[in-house]
């Protein structure tokens, strides 16, 4: 999927400017409050028509979860999904499948028949996410979609990432985190500029799934910021090479906490 | 497209969006039908009526989601342009669901002046095709004027209000507007009236369609 020249304007502020992306596999989206990653995300979901440019290969469907996920509260969580299903483009009947599986994955408290109203901020979180990953869409654009989650519904989200990804769909993700292994990592600033810092591979926000030999690096990036890495050990190497092929520097590398040694395996 | 209608459609009676607008419609059609006493006028009245309450059917349907949830259906359906008309389409639904309604108070409130005792109150089949065209013309009139005049592309509610009260009432008094043209036909049925009120049906439907789907570019630009 491409963004061509697509630039937003509110009022007399560009909020995007002449932005040029080729996007692809999982693409985590970074940069200040107010720099205009949401809007970004939202032209690329096609959830707002850029002022001009456009928007090429985009699929038909999109699974998105906006910073703030406002559902009709009258609505049953199951019965809503089931319903959005369908307009994801899947039958009735794998929508209600997808539902129960996803809804049972997510760990959907009190239950999937509670109405939308009465869930917790974390609980309609994961409607959202189950909305986003109901049908294999091609594209799934996350903005900020972890603030609420618990830590075993922020685990699955990141199996959702990775299996979305793994059957070929594009992941955007808007993160204040650090960026997952493989991810392509984007710098959206106030000043206009969308920036492609680097595809850095290695590099897991959640921790390495690995522990043997993973290590906790920090780094410090060619415009001054410094950032904690952990990696996992299969990872690592490539990791900080691709930091310093970017002009980075590593400043410093130690075991990651709970990690085993190499030896020891 | 289908499925956004059905979610939307599904979205507004668990919210009971629409009880307002289809109750101020039974109230309207029981007080001018009471006056009229023929079924042709009767029914020509209520479609005036639910030139109005398409109307306002259309803003609480526009105005009952949240800016996020539009963002997410539209990314689903394939774009904001797609979501806005499928949210237009519903509205049209539930105003062209008050037909049957229009037909119940018609037949209750009328006296056929030729044949007091027939039991179909005057209601003939070329009045009642007549009456159901004239019933979508308003409807989709309502729903197109309403959706043109709402927000994002009117800001100010009161303003939109307004606006939508002067081109509606514009749509029923100018004599070649498409609800008059309807209106007038319904008073007068017969096989003209019915090649006339189809010809008007399909050109509201395509040009309103078109007219929404501009409108709905405008807005896809301004959320």
């Amino acid at each position: 999927m491409r963004l061509v020249a697509v630039t937003q304007r509110y009022g007399d502020v560009d909020v995007l400017a002449d932005v040029d992306l080729d996007l692809e596999g999982y693409v985590a989206v970074r940069g200040p409050n107010g720099s205009g990653k949401s809007t970004l995300l939202r032209i690329a979901a096609g959830a707002l028509e850029p002022t001009s440019g456009r928007v090429v290969g985009r699929p038909r469907h999109v699974g998105y979860v906006p910073e703030r996920f406002s559902p009709p509260g009258t609505m049953r969580a199951d019965e809503y999904l089931r319903r959005t299903g369908r307009v994801l483009g899947l039958g009735a009947a794998e929508a209600a499948r997808r539902t129960d599986v996803l809804l049972d994955r997510l760990d959907l408290r009190p239950s999937p028949r509670a109405r939308l109203g009465s869930l917790s901020k974390g609980n309609r979180l994961k409607v959202g996410l189950a909305h986003a990953f109901l049908a294999p869409v091609g594209l799934v654009v996350l903005d900020e979609a972890r603030d609420g989650l618990d830590e075993a519904a922020s685990a699955e989200l990141a199996s959702l990432v990775d299996e979305a990804v793994a059957r070929g769909a594009t992941v955007l993700r808007a993160t204040h985190d650090d960026v997952t292994p493989g991810a392509l990592e984007l710098r959206v600033g106030g000043s206009r500029v969308v920036r492609e810092v680097a595809r850095r591979p290695g590099v897991d926000t959640t921790g390495p799934r690995d522990s043997h030999g993973a290590v906790r690096a920090l780094v410090r990036e060619p415009d001054g910021t410094e950032r904690a890495l952990t990696l996992a050990a299969t990872d690592r190497d490539a990791a900080l090479l691709a930091v310093l092929s970017h002009g980075g520097s590593v400043l410093d590398v130690r075991p990651a906490p709970g990690a085993r040694s190499e030896e020891a395996r | 497209m289908s499925a956004l209608v059905s979610y939307t459609v599904a979205r507004c009676s668990r919210a009971q969006v629409w009880v307002a607008p289809w109750l101020a419609f039974v109230v309207g059609v029981l007080l001018f039908d009471a006056s009229s006493g023929r079924a042709p006028d009767a029914l020509a009245l209520n479609a005036v009526v639910l030139l109005f309450v398409a109307a306002w059917l259309t803003l609480t349907t526009l105005g009952s989601q949240a800016a996020e949830q539009s963002a997410v259906l539209a990314a689903a359906v394939g774009g904001a342009r797609r979501e806005r008309l499928g949210t237009l389409a519903a509205a049209v639904v539930g105003s062209v669901a008050l037909t049957p309604v229009s037909f119940v108070v018609a037949w209750f409130s009328s006296r056929d002046p030729v044949h007091p005792a027939s039991p179909a109150h005057g209601i003939t089949a070329t009045l009642a095709v007549c009456a159901v065209l004239a019933h979508v013309v308003a409807s989709v009139c309502g729903v197109v004027v309403a959706g043109a005049l709402s927000r994002p592309l009117v800001a100010s509610r009161t303003a939109s209000l307004l606006l939508l009260l002067l081109v509606a009432v514009l749509l029923v008094v100018v004599p070649q507007a498409p609800v008059s043209v309807a209106v007038e036909r319904t008073g007068h049925p017969g096989a003209t009236g019915v090649a006339v009120l189809a010809g008007v049906a399909c050109a509201v439907v395509g040009v309103g369609g078109a007219l929404a789907w501009w409108t709905a570019g405008l807005a896809a630009r301004r959320r």
